[in-house]
């Protein structure tokens, strides 16, 4: 009886129902901001610190940032989209996508029986410089890729701020 | 059981430690800035003022919680949570001395050491950016959401140069964990400097600490909460504790911004050229260390009053301009730089 | 002529800001030592800049300071106020109430005019601290002094009678803090206008009656100020 697990999981579960029921934007960021937090400990758990770290900081620290900025800079405090809530074809549209997502979840599920729950972790597991050997030796052109994909975006983003080019 | 217990007795320590310099800043920093600006500051409350932050505490304390009317309650009651519990978390892995050997115990003087360091610290000051963004979207005032907005931008840009100067210091010490860096920042670099951090990374210093300004919304770079153009700015709307909270979160902050400057560069728990740590025994070496360490500490709390009554405040474009145009460049050619000079001579 | 407008492009050391920075942190750090040093000295009054007031009230108060009200005496010991109700008239917060008496037989030290004052009564509370009263006063008998500390537990105390203001009086003469005596504004007629239209001129002349009297706004005071000149 995992409990460790069992909060974190929970806590993840309710935070997500959360994010998804909540009527205002700014709490429904923040139910996902518990998410990625419980997420992270989860990982922490799971004896890789380096990914708990990745999660927060770049998930939490900067996508979720980005995104409140979204809701902060289009929306007032008090405003609820309830024009677009009650959009027929929205909700039709997200009943579908949520079937399919069920869907997914399911197959993925197939072999969760099979999965050993203790195993030996190799020496310096989730260690940083492990990832650097992964990374640089093993996965260096899906480094590679992944940088020229980032600048491509930051020339995107700055073509699409540029005043006049 | 005894690791944990351990564990609970350091993290306890930490928090009351951290506390109390919090509370001896507010006075500092009254008495600093007031000495600066020509007038005694508050001597009225006991020898020197030093009551004064006990009447501080009291005052916020038992004032009235008000919950403004058309405020957002569960942003506003988690916004002042989520800027003070990061800012007390990230002391986790800052070492404040070498070991200490207790009860036949050796016990390292730092909560825990994990492998990644002061990423830790770079990951929960992101966390500490909500705190702001909640405070200023909860109160639901034009001021505070003004200066919630300046604050998550100013903080987001400037967590870039923090990181790369960083990642220089990864470059030169080879490792994150904060305690194996300030291991090695012992005996002398090129023999007669002490091989402190500051030396090996002049301008990564100098970067680190212009971005750890910034993320503390400190002076120079106070606008989000700048008393004379937004009324407080993001902490507008807040009164007796929450509004400490947010104050002794910013305190905390600074505490722990210095305790990793001092670790990273200016060689945490070691004297300039002395090795005390040859000299005296176990437990008084624990002490020691942890006095040499509190001492430097003290010094860059105190530069933080003091630049804050030397400087005038960035504008909000300036602030961004520096942080954008000025520093990442800067960052950039310092990784540049070190890359080069780890190549050649290693 | 106007200073012209010299315009620097900054140096590189002032761009980069950061030696103006050190430069700034010598400033403040030499006015912290100053302070820091003077705040251990004994005495009272060692960082120069700042009074702390309830104990070292020695800060220079200026002499035409206007603070709380006192009725003067002259040198032979008798009130000087003729309770001719000059001040109460200008006073634009109407805080001050008189009740004329005459002087009797056997009073000639206690009051030097043939009236005084039974009731002189300065209402704070009211009192705006112009000085007009001071101003307007023909005998120079109600004057401002130089106490500020004026607040009080009851309303009833902060009514000024007679006996307290001439209390003041003899308080700031025992601390030496009686202003000197002001001096009288000249008062010069005003030179004969030319001669123009005849008519203009007479029904202008009509209209206006006496020439006004150059410095004084109102008639009454400047014409007892002649009579008092006359009187001198």
């Amino acid at each position: 009886m995992d409990l460790y697990f069992w909060v974190f999981a929970s806590m993840s579960v309710l935070a997500g129902l959360f994010t998804i029921a909540a009527r205002d934007a700014l709490p429904s960021a923040m139910g996902l901001l518990t998410v990625f937090i419980a997420l992270a400990s989860l990982y922490l758990h799971l004896h890789a610190p380096l990914i708990a770290i990745f999660q927060v900081a770049i998930y939490a620290g900067a996508i979720l940032i980005l995104v409140v900025f979204v809701i902060m800079l289009l929306m007032a405090p008090g405003e609820r989209l309830a024009a677009i809530q009650a959009n027929v074809s929205y909700r039709g549209a997200g009943a579908l996508l949520g079937l399919c997502l069920i869907g997914l979840v399911a197959v993925g599920t197939k072999g969760v029986s099979e999965i050993v729950s203790m195993k030996a972790l190799p020496e310096g597991f989730g260690n940083p410089s492990m990832f650097g050997d992964l990374f640089f030796r093993d996965f260096l052109l899906h480094f590679e890729v992944v940088s020229v994909l980032l600048l491509v975006a930051l020339i995107g983003g700055i073509y699409l701020c540029k005043k006049k080019l | 059981m005894d690791d944990w217990l351990i564990a609970i007795i350091k993290v306890v320590c930490i928090w009351v430690w951290v506390l109390l310099i919090a509370v001896v800043m507010t006075w500092v920093e009254r008495r600093g800035a007031a000495l600066i600006q020509d007038r005694p500051g508050p001597n009225r409350a006991g020898p020197w003022g030093l009551f004064q932050p006990l009447a501080d505490g009291i005052k916020l304390f038992t004032k009235e919680e008000i919950i403004p009317t058309k405020a957002q309650k569960l942003l506003y009651i988690m916004g002042p949570l989520l800027f003070s519990v990061p800012a007390f978390s990230a002391y986790a892995v800052v070492p404040f001395g070498d070991k200490i050997i207790l009860g036949g115990k050796e016990i390292i003087l730092q909560v825990s050491d994990v492998n990644i360091g002061f990423l830790f610290i770079l990951a929960i000051g992101s966390m500490a950016v909500y705190g702001v963004i909640l405070g200023g979207w909860g109160s639901n005032n034009k001021y505070s959401i003004l200066g919630g907005l300046r604050s998550t931008a100013q903080m987001v840009s400037y967590e870039v140069p923090l990181g790369l100067a960083l990642l220089a210091i990864v470059f030169v010490y080879g490792t994150f964990s904060l305690r194996d860096i300030s291991l090695a920042q012992q005996g002398t670099f090129l023999g007669f400097l002490p091989n402190w951090g500051i030396f090996k990374q002049p301008l990564g210093f100098i970067l680190f600490i212009v971005a750890a300004y910034a993320e503390a919304n400190r002076v120079p770079f106070d606008l989000p909460e700048a008393e004379s153009e937004i009324v407080s700015g993001y902490h507008t709307e807040y009164g007796s504790m929450r509004l400490g909270l947010y104050l002794f979160g910013e305190y905390v902050n600074l505490v722990t911004i210095s305790g990793v400057i001092v670790a990273l560069y200016f060689g945490s728990w070691h004297m300039p050229y002395i090795d005390l740590g040859a000299y005296l025994g176990p437990i008084s070496w624990g002490i020691v260390s942890f006095c040499i360490f509190f001492l430097k500490v003290s010094f860059f709390l105190w530069m933080f009053v003091w630049v804050r009554w030397t400087l005038p405040r960035f504008r909000y474009d300036q602030v961004m301009g520096l942080g954008w145009r000025g520093l990442i460049p800067l960052g950039l050619f310092n990784i540049f730089i070190t890359a080069l000079f780890i190549q050649l001579t290693v | 002529m106007a200073k012209p407008v010299v315009k620097k492009e900054y140096t590189l050391s002032e761009r980069i800001y950061l030696w103006e920075i050190l430069k700034g942190m010598k400033l403040t750090w030499g006015h912290f030592w100053f302070n820091f040093k003077a705040c251990w000295r004994p005495g009272p009054h060692t960082i120069p800049t700042c009074w702390q007031y309830p104990e070292d009230r020695t800060r220079e108060i200026s002499p035409v300071f206007r603070g709380e009200h006192m009725l003067q005496k002259d040198d032979k010991g008798r009130e000087t106020c003729i309770a001719c109700g000059m001040c109460a008239k200008i006073c634009p917060a109407k805080c001050i109430t008189i009740k004329k008496g005459k002087r009797k037989e056997g009073e000639e030290d206690k009051y030097a005019a043939k009236t005084y004052p039974a009731a002189f009564e300065v209402d704070l509370l009211r009192c705006i601290f112009c000085g007009f009263c001071e101003d307007a006063c023909p005998k120079n008998a109600i004057v401002l002094g130089q106490n500020f500390e004026l607040a009080r537990y009851t309303k009833e105390e902060c009514i000024l009678d007679k006996r307290k203001l001439l209390m003041n009086y003899r308080k700031a003469k025992e601390e030496g803090k009686l202003k000197p005596p002001r001096k009288r504004v000249p008062v010069v007629p005003a030179p004969p206008k030319p001669e123009k239209d005849e008519k203009a001129d007479e029904g202008a002349e009509a209209k206006k009656g006496k020439p006004a009297v150059a410095g004084k706004a109102k008639k009454k005071p400047a014409e007892k100020a002649e009579s008092n000149e006359k009187e001198e």
